[in-house]
């Protein structure tokens, strides 16, 4: 069985309206808003290591991050998900401390994962158990 | 004493690199159904203070339950826990997740695995995740020895004579130390094993019919769902559906007594995409992209112009063809190439019937370009009709059957059984991670500051050319919502097929005159989000759904910097006060 002549023809013509309606140039320009200022570009983002009190589930975060770059902090379920608790700073030095109050959250097993304004990130494991 | 300095020099960046290492003690242990299984996960502690290690499992929870986990006997000869130490443990469990591989996450370094983890779930889905944490308390001065440390007992289910069983696979396990945080970790690396496959016993019955369908290597079965009907034939008509036959992820399948009838004719025929063939839309798009309608056209246009033969430089063998013939005209006509551009597009669908391709293994392999039309060419070998098998069952399985098919417009058989000899154009399906001939696309994440968030696709072809290109994007629609997309290869056509969250895209180079090459971007998708950007955390992956042809119409392979987009918005970085 073949494709009809002008079944062909009017696919070819949806083709090409489909291909005309494209804008082949950048319709508009989303790029950053100058209000929002991101900071430096960052060279490192380390967990050096985590302290915790299970007393009164609080994390004493120690990061290795660049002076100016911004970070967020996130709280996450071991597998993903949406963060259960979101922290962001502006770093001040090399060296940055960081408590985290996560008395709400629930015991059990979380993953704390630093990410910066570039995307990149990285993770630990935390038991937070009282 | 220069000697001795000379071997603490040597000796000393040995000593800080060491890292631990976790392993599995085997690799294969055969059991019988409702039998327990005990594996175990050792330990070599090489000179560090480690207290915790974390590990990540994936099984088959449909095959095998996990009853126990214990750890080893402190103090034993064999056990990396030393006399005196107390031990405590999380255990928690995924069901329905499963670990999605990727070079990042398949490394011998328990670490890096952890930190390029990815997961898929399936509602109701037959794997699991197993995470175990796993604490030591040691008595002063005193650290893990080199051992047994933990043990996994599974209990196995009772199922299926058949079922096609998987191993157990170690993803990550990396240790924690009192002095140095997480650590690299070896995961068996210098012994033991990442995985265990589990050999099953009993349960197996006489097998009247045996055989392999040959599956592709990047099957998803799920998607795929191959079964095999066997009508009981009746004056040489196949009449009843007496049995449909479920083949595993690994092809192979297997018919026993209680299933069909010794000594009857059966016609066998292969059913693609589910009972009642709702995957077969995905196993089109996923199997029909851009390079095959580009190597189609290409054979097509290359014709004789004076006998009107084809010169079959993309198709080499017969089955191309029968690929190509998607409108089953016995022949390859410019209605095949227009409806393989058609769903490419997303604008029409081609033809799928419950009954697939299915031919003998000898049939596919050999069939040539100049006999493919001739049913009976086919029928010489295959009876039962050009797609069907015709079997007569003996009293045991005397014949082994092997089978391949393909999918209809699937002409690269990128998505279709292996041909004992080369594809047309290059071999392999577009994935990540791909051998010489490959252009790369470079995607970044993104600090969402406005509403309107633009995904560039930055494309680097090296020295080749390009002709066409393709991809499919996976966003959450409760957060995003797809606006349009700007072309930046304004001479080709390009098309859009968006569903809820999944947005499947690309552009051809019907004229033939304006591939591309170099560094350029041919795509820019712009999303909005639903809610307030600023807060937004999202994530968009692009799923294996995607395909690069050559200026020629040839495949070629795509090498992405990542599959995954992440989008966070800017209330996420600013100062929280914490």
């Amino acid at each position: 069985m073949q494709i009809p002549a002008h079944k062909i023809k009017f696919l070819a013509s949806v083709l090409l309206i489909l291909g005309c309606t494209l804008d082949p140039t950048n319709s508009f320009d989303v790029g950053t808003d100058p209000t929002y200022d991101l900071g430096e570009v960052p060279q490192s983002t380390k967990i050096i290591s985590a302290d915790i009190d299970t007393l009164i589930k609080s994390v004493t975060l120690n990061m290795d991050v660049t002076v100016g770059a911004m970070y967020t902090i996130h709280l996450m379920h071991p597998l993903g998900g949406d963060p259960l608790a979101v922290t962001g700073f502006t770093a001040t030095t090399e060296l940055v401390t960081i408590e985290l109050d996560y008395s709400t959250i629930s015991d059990g097993l979380y993953d704390i994962v630093l990410i910066d304004t570039q995307g990149n990130s990285t993770r630990i494991p935390i038991l937070l158990e009282r | 004493m220069k000697k001795l300095f000379l071997l603490l020099a040597l000796l000393l960046p040995t000593q800080l690199s060491a890292q631990p290492e976790v392993y599995l003690e085997t690799n294969g242990i055969t059991a019988a159904r409702g039998d327990t299984i005990e594996i175990w996960a050792n330990f070599n502690n090489n000179n560090t203070q480690t207290r915790t290690i974390y590990f990540d499992f994936s099984y088959q929870r449909t095959a095998f339950s996990l009853v126990d986990v214990s750890f080893a006997t402190a103090g034993a000869d064999s056990s990396a826990i030393p006399t005196g130490t107390t031990t405590s443990l999380t255990n928690l469990n995924f069901p329905g997740w499963n670990w999605v591989k990727s070079t990042a996450n398949t490394t011998t370094n328990g670490l890096t695995n952890y930190q390029n983890m990815n997961y898929a779930y399936t509602n109701g889905g037959p794997y699991t995740i197993r995470r175990l944490y796993a604490t030591v308390s040691l008595p002063t001065n005193t650290n893990l020895g080199t051992g047994r440390f933990m043990k996994l007992k599974f209990e196995v289910q009772n199922t299926a004579h058949d079922f096609v069983y998987d191993s157990l696979y170690m993803n990550f396990a990396f240790a924690n130390s009192n002095n140095a945080g997480w650590l690299a970790t070896n995961n068996a690396v210098s012994t033991g094993y990442r995985s265990a496959f589990f050999t099953i016993t009993g349960g197996t019955a006489d097998v009247l019919v045996y055989g392999t369908l040959d599956l592709p290597s990047n099957v998803n079965i799920d998607l795929l769902q191959p079964r095999l009907k066997f009508f009981e034939k009746y004056n040489n008509v196949p009449d009843t559906l007496r049995h449909t036959e479920s083949v595993g992820s690994n092809g192979i399948f297997s018919v026993t007594p209680t299933e069909v009838d010794t000594d009857t004719d059966y016609r066998i025929y292969l059913s693609l995409g589910g009972a009642s063939g709702d995957s077969i839309p995905s196993i089109l798009n996923t199997a029909i992209t851009v390079s095959d309608f580009t190597a189609a056209e290409t054979e097509f246009s290359w014709q004789s112009l004076t006998t009107g033969n084809f010169v079959d430089t993309m198709f080499t063998k017969g089955v191309h063809y029968m690929a190509a013939d998607v409108n089953d005209s016995r022949g390859f006509d410019p209605g095949d190439t227009g409806t393989l551009f058609a769903q490419v597009a997303g604008v029409e669908t081609v033809e799928m019937t419950d009954t697939s391709q299915m031919l003998l293994k000898s049939v596919f392999d050999t069939v040539s370009t100049a006999y493919w039309r001739v049913a009976d060419s086919i029928l010489d070998t295959q009876t039962g009709g050009p797609y069907g098998m015709d079997f007569h069952t003996d009293t045991t399985a005397t014949d082994t059957l092997n089978l391949k098919y393909f999918i209809p417009g699937d002409v690269n058989l990128s998505y279709s059984s292996a041909l004992a000899v080369n594809n047309p154009g290059a071999q392999a399906r577009a994935s990540s991670v791909l051998d010489n001939t490959s252009i790369d696309v470079n995607l970044n994440n993104l600090v969402v500051t406005s509403n309107s968030v633009e995904i560039p696709f930055e494309v680097s072809t090296g020295d080749h050319e390009i002709s066409a290109l393709q991809f499919e994007v996976l966003y959450d629609p409760s957060k995003l919502r797809f606006e349009t997309m700007d072309l930046g290869v304004s001479s080709w056509v390009a098309f859009i097929d968006n569903q809820e969250g999944r947005v499947r895209f690309g552009a051809v180079d019907r004229a033939r005159e304006f591939a591309m090459g170099g560094d350029f971007v041919p795509f820019s998708l712009k999303f909005v989000t639903i809610n307030n950007p600023l807060d937004i955390v999202t994530q968009l992956h692009l799923s294996s759904n995607m395909d690069a042809s050559s200026k020629s119409g040839h495949q070629i392979g795509i090498t992405l910097n990542s599959n995954t987009i992440r989008l966070i918005g800017y209330n996420n970085y600013a100062n929280s006060g914490s």
